[in-house]
């Protein structure tokens, strides 16, 4: 199934994965890739404008020889989910009420 | 290997030379870390995830673009600089984004009518200073010679006349600055509305797709 999905949701998704554990940049990817198709480079200014907006924010982890960056969320970051999550209830609930009557 | 991912962020980082250091520091840390976590082993296999170096440039620019553009209005707080700095990136934006060609020729047109009006507006008032300043020191040179004469009286009247020319012509010159700091941000802000316009319906919203079960 190919469907358009407003950027939004795609924040939704960041902010509720981000929640579960804080993730550096690579598995982040992965995770949100698990569920989207969207291309590796889509990640990047969305946990930018998400840190902008002070959603999010990051702390380094040494890790072989090098740092890590990892991903954490905010209190106004979890307040905005919970925002998005609303939403997409209210949303997917119309739609799902709209599909089950057609069957 | 990490030669491999080398060569790819050294190739990246050379062509996103027009991002703020910090911004282009940022967005180098993060796709060297995102290739040394993710195990690449071949450019190829760089390649098919992120695009080439030139590519995910282009991305990177195009929303860097997007996000100034959607920065609130900071006219006046910023330098004429900051501002042109503004303006460029998010011309270079426009043209990284992938939109359709129309739209390309029709923003093209404008920036060009833009350009063009503004500097005949800067040139025509540099002109007037230069009259002023430049006519005003040929006359108080030539005055000096009549001052000494029969004519002091006229050479007088002309030493007040060309004094009178450089200072106005000063006072303008300080106004032009004035005004082309101000056109400069009228224009930076301009520049921000069509970047919202353009950038972020043709890039931000589309591209999310739900992936098959």
């Amino acid at each position: 199934m190919q469907m358009q999905i407003q950027s939004r949701f795609l924040d939704g998704a960041v902010l509720a994965l981000i929640k579960e554990n804080d993730l550096y940049g690579y598995a982040l990817t992965q995770e949100v890739k698990s569920i989207f198709a969207i291309s590796d480079s889509t990640v990047y200014p969305v946990l930018k404008r998400l840190r902008k907006e002070k959603l999010v924010v990051t702390y380094d982890e040494p890790f072989q020889g090098r740092n890590r960056r990892y991903y954490q969320i905010t209190a106004s970051g979890s307040a905005e989910l919970q925002v998005i999550e609303q939403e997409w209830w209210t949303f997917s609930a119309k739609l799902n009420k709209l599909m089950g009557e057609r069957k | 290997m990490s030669k491999i991912i080398d060569s790819y962020i050294k190739e990246l980082n050379r062509n996103l030379l027009n991002l703020p250091d910090s911004d282009r520091q940022d967005v180098i840390d993060y796709y060297h870390e995102f290739l040394l976590d993710g195990d690449f082993q071949t450019e190829a296999a760089i390649v098919e995830d992120l695009g080439t170096p030139k590519i995910l440039a282009r991305k990177i620019l195009a929303d860097y673009a997007a996000s100034i553009s959607s920065q609130p209005d900071t006219k006046g707080q910023q330098s004429s600089g900051a501002n042109l700095k503004t303006i460029w990136l998010i011309i270079l934006g426009i043209f990284a984004a992938p939109i359709g060609i129309p739209l390309v020729v029709v923003i093209v047109a404008l920036m060009i009518a833009i350009m063009i009006a503004f500097c005949i507006v800067v040139i025509g008032f540099a002109a007037v200073v230069a009259a002023l300043i430049i006519g005003g020191f040929f006359i108080l040179c030539k005055t000096f010679g009549l001052l000494w004469s029969a004519q002091w009286a006229t050479g007088l009247f002309y030493l007040g006349s060309s004094l009178v020319a450089i200072v106005l012509g000063m006072i303008l010159f300080t106004l032009i600055i004035k005004l082309i700091g101000f056109l400069v941000a009228e224009c930076a802000t301009f520049f921000r509305h069509i970047g919202r316009k353009v950038l972020k319906k043709h890039y931000f919203k589309t591209k999310v797709t739900a992936k098959e079960e």
